[in-house]
């Protein structure tokens, strides 16, 4: 009896050590940079599978293909942008690269939208002419292009919890977002971040009119995006304005 | 079983797990965690202080310039915190002061191709900017001032396009040789406006391996026209139309003649101010070459000397004639329907009738009818228009005749009828409403 319970002790410690090696590589990350505070310290659970984790001790009934080895890559890289950061973080990778890496992966992303709203000869404003134009198509694709600047902004801001800045193509540029990127520049965070939501809404809301006149605007049209530009002012003037 | 065999049985089981218990508990940490080294497969990650060969001047470059060894200063700057404790993994072992080891890391690592090369892109850009800052102007909206958008070029702007060129054709070498692509370089951007975009979708179309070449000699072109531009009127056109044959001459020793015509077509202005023009009746790439080349050959007719338009001096009634030809080309060419949609695409009115159509679901035929009924209306009041504002004395100018009046009423009316009554007041209410989104 004494043996056999000193076998089942000795089973179990053989068992628990076994145990014990395999979640080592799941150790959270104790020194992140300064820079990446605001992210976890910790590599954030992404669809990817984990650091360190083993493939499952019993194999499958039925035969299935071998899945590609695993690499540092696939352990890292997620779909979602800011744990792919968070986990980069994780093992070290300084700011500066994260924000390379970051930056890289959402312009490999957006690459084909974005090719498609690559600068055409028709886009160009030809020197004294005027920008304003009842071309429809134009106006679409210059509204699109600068839309998605503006989604690539915000998801490298969401991403890495700081500011990227983001070209846009030139035919997209307006000289009144030009000002108001300008002026933003000079804010506080929190107040910045507050008056792009309200630039976003602006926008939003612009292209839901634009939608429905489909380019031909009416009186009621133009009424209601006056509306829209006067409850712009308002907001932002609240933001600017308060203490 | 016996009870000895029993015991005997249960001590070589117990020896034999004290002694896994040990061999487990000595075993060195597995190579998938261990901190700087190669995943299991995958090639050795090199050590940081290794250099990878100096990169030497390739004649697979783009350039007459040399490619560079180029450090990545910014490494010696991104020391990651140092931690005793953490995972097992450090990325410290993959940054490297060469960018080609960098990249051979990453890809150790098990980053996608596509994505190094971003990644070093990217890296390499950063790099590169603050030598390019110095040399480089904003970029200015289309809807920026007249004054912004364009300055009298001088030579110190023609030194500083030049420095910058360098530098970038410098960069240029360096991804080359780091990563074997060509990557394109941003084109030239003059003080004198031109349609930038427009070049390099024309540089797109030419076969890589030309267009760095192609691009040199239009740039070299604008930085010597634009040297000119002080000149009298007569004396510019001349010596520009000198330059440019030039341009031309160089660009046909290497360019196919179709290499050169498609090159042309999409960035000269005759060609750019036709695809702005017809952007809402989406031309195929044979109508456009068609359009192309019946609107050059109007260009050249009415006065146009390359890319100015109508510089040389043409009496009116050539210009007249000129034009009577081109219509009679175009309609040729396009037929009636797409002649039409060709007609409504570069029109004010055209453009309108069409985003109102696509409000309010009008059908192709009444889409047609309004138009061509509301284009003889904008006619007849431009020329009732003339009638009544004489050049010299509008007070004495004499009434405007009843039948132009008469036939414009009439046009109304028929649009009206085509329209209904509703639509009709709709399109009266937005016709001429010119919408301004920026706040």
């Amino acid at each position: 009896m004494l043996l056999a319970g000193a076998n089942l002790v000795l089973a179990g410690l053989l068992f628990f050590k076994l145990s014990a090696r395999g979640h080592a590589g799941n150790a959270p990350a104790e020194n992140v940079p300064e820079a990446a505070k605001t992210s976890p310290s910790k590599v954030v659970p992404s669809q990817a599978p984990e650091l360190g984790t083993r493939r499952r001790a019993s194999a499958p009934d039925v035969p299935t293909s071998t899945p590609p080895p695993a690499t540092v890559f696939t352990r890292v890289y997620s779909q979602d942008a800011k744990a792919f950061a968070a986990n980069l973080r994780a093992i070290h990778c300084p700011e500066q690269t994260v924000r390379d890496i970051v930056v890289a992966e959402i312009n490999r992303r957006f690459q084909a939208r974005e090719e498609a709203l690559r600068s055409k000869p028709a886009d160009h404003v030809p020197f004294g002419w005027s920008a304003q134009t009842s071309e429809s198509k134009l106006l679409q694709r210059r509204q699109q292009a600068a839309a998605l600047a503006r989604e690539v902004a915000a998801l490298l801001r969401e991403a890495l919890g700081y500011e990227v800045p983001v070209q846009q193509p030139t035919y997209a540029m307006t000289s009144s977002e030009q000002g108001f990127q300008a002026e933003l520049a000079t804010l506080a965070p929190g107040v910045r971040n507050a008056l792009r939501q309200v630039q976003e809404d602006y926008w939003s809301k612009v292209q839901t009119l634009q939608d429905r006149t489909k380019g031909f605007w009416q009186s009621s049209d133009m009424a209601e995006l006056e509306q829209l530009k006067k409850e712009r002012q308002e907001a932002i003037n609240r933001l600017v304005s308060r203490p | 079983m016996r009870a000895s065999s029993q015991i005997w049985l249960l001590s070589v089981t117990g020896v034999l797990l004290t002694a896994a218990n040990l061999f487990v508990a000595r075993l060195p940490v597995s190579s998938e965690t261990r901190a700087g080294q190669a995943v299991t497969g995958s090639p050795e990650i090199l050590p940081t202080d290794q250099k990878a060969p100096v990169g030497s001047p390739s004649d697979t470059a783009s350039s007459s310039v040399a490619a560079v060894a180029l450090p990545r200063a910014s490494a010696s700057k991104r020391n990651p915190a140092s931690s005793t404790t953490g995972p097992a993994f450090d990325w410290a072992a993959v940054e490297s002061s060469d960018y080609k080891v960098y990249a051979a890391n990453l890809r150790a690592l098990g980053f996608p191709e596509d994505l190094i090369r971003a990644i070093v892109t990217f890296d390499i850009n950063a790099l590169y900017a603050p030598r390019e800052a110095p040399f480089r102007s904003k970029p200015v909206a289309p809807d920026a001032p007249r004054n912004e958008r364009q300055t009298m070029p001088t030579l110190a702007d023609a030194d500083r396009l030049r420095q910058l060129r360098d530098i970038e054709i410098e960069k240029q070498a360096a991804l080359k040789d780091i990563l074997g692509i060509d990557v394109p370089r941003p084109i030239m951007r003059t003080p004198v406006s031109r349609n930038f975009d427009g070049y390099e979708f024309a540089l797109a179309t030419l076969p890589s391996e030309k267009r760095n070449r192609a691009q040199a000699i239009v740039e070299d072109e604008w930085l010597a026209a634009d040297m000119i531009k002080g000149l009298d009127r007569p004396a510019f056109v001349e010596g520009y139309r000198r330059i440019r044959e030039e341009r031309d001459a160089n660009l046909k020793q290497f360019l196919t003649p179709a290499e050169f015509e498609r090159f042309e077509m999409h960035s000269t202005p005759a060609g750019t101010h036709l695809a702005r023009r017809t952007v809402g009746m989406e031309p195929t790439e044979a109508e456009f070459a068609a359009m192309f080349k019946i609107e050059w050959q109007n260009w050249v007719d009415t006065g146009g000397v390359y890319g100015l338009y109508r510089a040389a001096p043409v009496p009116p009634e050539q210009i007249a004639a000129a034009d009577q030809r081109m219509v009679a080309a175009l309609q040729s060419t396009l037929g009636s329907e797409r002649y039409l949609d060709y007609r409504m695409a570069g029109s004010t009115t055209g453009q309108q009738l069409r985003n109102f159509a696509a409000r309010y679901d009008l059908t192709r035929e009444k889409l047609v009818l309004a138009f061509q009924l509301q284009a003889e209306a904008d006619q007849l009041v431009k020329e009732m228009a003339r009638a009544r504002v004489g050049t010299f004395a509008p007070a004495k100018a004499p009434a405007v005749p009843s039948q132009l009046q008469t036939r414009y009423t009439v046009l109304q009316q028929q649009t009206e009828q085509v329209l209904g009554v509703t639509l009709w007041q709709a399109w009266k209410d937005g016709r001429n409403l010119r919408v301004k989104l920026d706040p």
